[in-house]
């Protein structure tokens, strides 16, 4: 199990290089210069040479991209003299159009994208997987078709459909919400859940959906499995046979696909973010390309791929803990 | 009467696991392990073993299915071991496949006329009556009704789809058939109507049979020799009745007398094995059997022992063969 | 005479399907002695594994219709509430299914598997008490170093290994009655050698009876000591192990018979066969459900047409056939084969 684990941490590692290599590659061939973008307000085109230079995007790409690598490990100085300044490890390079090394906006960012995906992804992994468990048992009857009907309905409604819906009727109509202004959790616990609730179910309706169908499918497939077969025979109460049999034979999968979806979602919500004003990556990363801010961008791409190839791992660990039948190499 | 098919020394290994970053295996299953057999023109050739012994695999690889890892394949006496392309296309008319499962072994999406007509389009080939016209003499000659022709496998039962699969085996008007467990998954009623229907088609159609099965009754009636194998080599082989009554390696007498007898009259002396079979992975050094053997000793352990010729048609692969059961 | 731990009675077992109404059991009566080893014989579609499914009281889907009466020591399973019946699973009738890699769970520890089957009917017991328990059946059962096995994954096991498992799971409450449906069917032969003994030598030990559902008439010789023979629902024969193989009554067990490969036969022999194929329950014939099949009727006329044959008793046994006893015994002495 421990090998395992090692080997799937260091195909891991070397993913991670690819992926920055591969994101590398990909700005250096937009049609954008960062030399002219970088400039400033009052641009000329000796301004833009300069700049050029400075910065460092005369030098050969290769070179480039290990000066780019070594500032995310060891930090970066910009400037000379009087005017250098120096942005931490692990400098993902630095916004000129905002005046902020781009790591510390990332930061900013983060925590109300966190907030949002862990508390959207608990309640929809609760609502998905408590329908799909309820359409499984009652196979065909009232029960089913209803919550089947739910989820599907909660899929096919654009985001942002769903969530200028949630502002009309909670915080216009009824106004039991005040205008959703993000506070962080240290701050403030409940001004800080007040203002996610609604972004909560609007990210989760939408995707509690796909985890309804995964749990009805798996949990019907694994009812008519001999081994559960074996244990009502053994004389185990029906939730014991339930939860042990066949929920734990169908949630493996459910399991690894959530991970992955978390990982998504981390990269940042854009459409959710912005409907309810939440200042997190999606809206950072938005911002960025109508600012056509590229090192914010080549940022945050390269973070978002970083997480979902994090997880992937994860997930894959995480798998052969659930599934014993996995771990065994000889 | 040459060989219409034969194997010399033919291995067949898997590799299994995986070491280091490039996946280097970390062992190979020795499925097939240097394993001779001839097989005459019209003639029925058994083999029986347990699971794992390999049976399925040297099925697999003598209708190149699977390829050869190494030794020889050989069709009246010509090296195919390696035919490719227009060479195995031409192969492919002379030895076909029954399978085990009538179940999983026929296409749910496609009629039943198209399934067995198949092999022709494969093959482009026009017969003259047309093909449509030759799938119904097929199907009629395994037994169904030529109106069934636009008819889907689930509307039949286990032996009728056992038949279809066979009448797609004769489409090419083949040589040699290699049946892998055909009635294995039938009803004991439906399997004497299939053997009983093999041995029919054998005789109209001057087949030659590698009859695959692990159930000693049914591989005894419907073989003129038998071969026994274990882990992957052959034990013994024999012609079937001097195999049934005359057995010498000792895995042979503990199969045979591990059969249930349909006679409850019948006093048996059973031969049970102790262990387990080990892993085709690594197995038993000398003798492979010797683990669980009753007579063995520190030479079956240090020298394999070859596959010999006792009499005219026993061949028996043990340091002490004999007929009887030592006890211990 | 020996007691009767389980008394079935006009079971019928009907099943409401978007093809019509399937009837899997008809009318199906028959004892189980204490100590009795009883097998179940028959092809598919022919109820046995639908019985055993209803006496072990599994039929609860909204489809299935039950009638009848199945006793187990004087207690009625048809009809009874879930909890009742839950308490006798397990512990005073058990069950061990064909395939022993797919009855397992594989996500857990064979030891937690068979220690649940005890823990469920004995609620207080200890941690230890459990893990002895576990550890004395598998010893019983023959697994070889039990207190490092118990910690094993059913995937860690070879085929015989996880049926013993499973034998254990179903014995280690000592059940009175013990269902096994094809136990040994997806074993290798020298394995199934091993299971069928283990089975014999418990069964003599712990003195439970046992319902042998099997088409393999082998293991049927070697291991029982009555049989009952279905056919599309029915009961058509209930008869001693011996007379079955020497004088069957009916003419389907006779064709059952002659079918099976002996290894005394000769090589490369025309095997005897029975004509045709069990009918579809959706569409059983009428009279006699093996008319269709069958080379006597001619002998008895167009009675097996029209009505079915009630088990009626023949000597010690019964049958559901209308030949005459002094027709019986010709069949029996009539050495054509059923069909040729």
């Amino acid at each position: 199990m421990a090998r395992f684990i090692v080997r799937r941490l260091t195909f891991m590692i070397f993913l991670l290089f690819i992926v920055s290599i591969t994101a590398f590659l990909l700005f250096s061939v937009l049609p954008v210069d960062p030399a002219s973008l970088s400039c400033g307000q009052h641009c000329t085109p000796e301004k833009i040479a300069a700049n050029r230079i400075r910065l460092g995007y005369d030098q050969p790409l290769i070179q480039q991209y290990l000066t780019y690598m070594k500032g995310i490990f060891a930090g970066r100085n910009y400037g000379e003299g009087a005017q250098a300044f120096t942005c931490p490890a692990p400098s993902f390079g630095y916004s000129f159009y905002r005046g902020q090394c781009v790591t510390e906006m990332i930061t900013n960012a983060l925590p109300a994208t966190i907030s949002l995906t862990i508390g959207a992804a608990i309640i929809w992994l609760t609502m998905g997987i408590g329908l799909g468990v309820i359409s499984a048992m009652n196979k065909g009857k009232f029960q089913d078709r209803v919550s089947t009907g739910l989820a599907i309905f909660g899929l096919s409604m654009p985001t942002f459909f769903i969530g200028l819906l949630l502002i009309y009727i909670f915080i216009i109509w009824l106004q039991i919400f005040p205008f959703p202004s993000y506070t962080p959790f240290l701050d403030n616990p409940f001004k800080w859940a007040q203002a996610l609730i609604l972004p909560w179910f609007t990210v989760a309706i939408v995707s509690a959906a796909l985890y309804t169908r995964l749990t009805r499918d798996g949990m019907l497939e694994t009812m008519s499995e001999d081994y559960v077969r074996l244990a009502i025979s053994k004389g185990l109460p029906r939730r014991k046979v339930l939860v042990r049999y066949v929920l734990r034979g169908a949630i493996t999968p459910i399991v690894t696909i959530a991970g992955l979806d978390i990982a998504v979602l981390l990269g940042g919500a854009i459409i959710t973010e912005s409907v309810f004003g939440l200042p997190g990556m999606g809206r950072l990363a938005l911002n960025s390309v109508t600012d056509s801010d590229l090192p914010v961008i080549a940022g945050i791409t390269l973070i978002t791929a970083f997480i979902v190839v994090v997880a992937n791992a994860l997930v894959d660990i995480l798998y052969a803990i659930l599934d014993p039948r996995v771990r065994l190499e000889s | 009467m040459s060989e219409a098919l034969e194997v010399k020394n033919l291995v067949k290994t898997f590799p299994v696991g995986k070491k280091g970053f490039f996946s280097k295996p970390t062992g190979y299953v020795h499925a097939v392990d240097g394993v001779s057999l001839a097989i005459k023109s019209g003639e029925t050739l058994g083999i029986v073993g347990e699971s794992g012994c390999g049976k399925s695999t040297l099925g697999r690889v003598m209708t190149h299915l699977l390829p050869a890892t190494d030794g020889q394949v050989l069709l009246n006496g010509i090296d195919v071991t390696n035919a490719k392309g227009e060479e195995l296309q031409k192969l492919r008319r002379t030895i076909q496949m029954i399978f085990q499962d009538p179940y999983s072994s026929l296409n749910p999406r496609h009629t039943v006329g198209r399934i067995v007509g198949m092999p022709l389009v494969v093959q482009n080939i026009n017969p003259a009556q047309g093909r449509k016209k030759r799938v119904q003499e097929l199907l009629e000659l395994v037994g169904l009704n030529p109106e069934h022709y636009n008819r889907y496998p689930h509307e039949f039962s286990g032996g009728q789809r056992q038949r279809i699969g066979i009448a797609r085996s004769l489409a090419l008007e083949p040589k040699i058939i290699i049946a892998d467990e055909p009635v294995s998954a039938l009803d004991v009623s439906i399997q004497a109507q299939i053997l009983n229907l093999l041995q029919d088609l054998q005789k109209q159609l001057d087949l030659s049979y590698v009859f695959i099965a692990h159930d000693l009754s049914v591989v005894k009636h419907v073989s003129d020799r038998v071969a026994v194998m274990y882990l992957g080599k052959i034990v013994e082989e024999a012609g079937s009745e001097e195999l049934y009554s005359n057995p010498m390696h000792p895995y042979t007498l503990a199969l045979l007398s591990a059969v249930p007898e349909p006679n409850p009259e019948k006093v048996r002396q059973r031969i049970l094995l102790t262990g387990d079979v080990p892993s085709p992975i690594n197995p038993p050094s000398g003798c492979r059997f010797r683990t669980r053997c009753w007579r063995a000793t520190e030479l079956c352990a240090t020298t394999e022992p070859p596959l010999v010729q006792i009499s005219s048609n026993h061949k028996v692969a043990c340091h002490f063969p004999g007929p009887t059961p030592l006890p211990n | 005479m020996s007691k009767n731990v389980l008394e079935v009675k006009n079971l019928s077992v009907s099943f409401n399907t978007a093809d019509g109404e399937v009837h899997a059991v008809d009318n199906l009566s028959f004892d189980l002695q204490a100590g009795e080893v009883l097998a179940i014989v028959g092809e598919s579609g022919s109820g046995k594994s639908v019985t055993a499914s209803s006496i072990m009281g599994l039929l609860t889907a909204g489809n299935i219709n039950l009638r009848g009466s199945i006793k187990l020591n004087e207690f009625e399973i048809l009809g009874a509430k879930e909890s009742e019946i839950r308490k006798l699973r397990g512990s005073d009738i058990a069950m061990v299914f064909q395939d022993p890699l797919s009855s397992l769970n594989p996500y857990y520890k064979v030891g937690v598997q068979i220690g649940e089957a005890y823990e469920t009917h004995h609620p207080g017991a200890s941690k230890e008490e459990v893990r002895n328990k576990v550890i004395e059946v598998m010893k019983k059962v023959g697994i070889p170093e039990p207190e490092k096995r118990i910690d094993s994954y059913p995937h860690e096991f070879s085929g015989g290994m996880r049926q013993r498992v499973v034998i254990a799971i179903a014995l280690i409450n000592d059940p009175k009655v013990l269902i096994a449906d094809e136990p040994t069917t997806a074993l290798d032969v020298t394995v199934q050698a091993q299971i069928l003994d283990l089975m014999r030598d418990l069964q003599k030990t712990s003195n439970t009876s046992i319902i042998l559902i099997t088409h393999d008439l082998g293991v049927v010789a070697e291991m029982v000591d009555r049989v009952l023979v279905m056919y599309a629902g029915r009961a058509i024969e209930i008869n001693e192990v011996k007379d079955i193989f020497t004088s069957p009554n009916h003419p389907y067990t006779k064709g059952l018979l002659s079918a099976v490969r002996s290894l005394d036969n000769g090589v490369r022999e025309k095997l005897d066969t029975i004509p045709g194929t069990p009918p579809s329950l959706l569409n059983i014939p009428q009279g006699c459900a093996f008319n269709p099949r069958c080379s006597y009727q001619k002998w008895v006329g167009e009675k097996c047409l029209i009505q079915k044959p009630e088990l009626i008793s023949v000597g010690n046994s019964f049958s559901a056939c209308y030949l005459s006893k002094a027709d019986i015994d010709r069949m029996n002495n009539d050495d054509k084969p059923v069909v040729s």
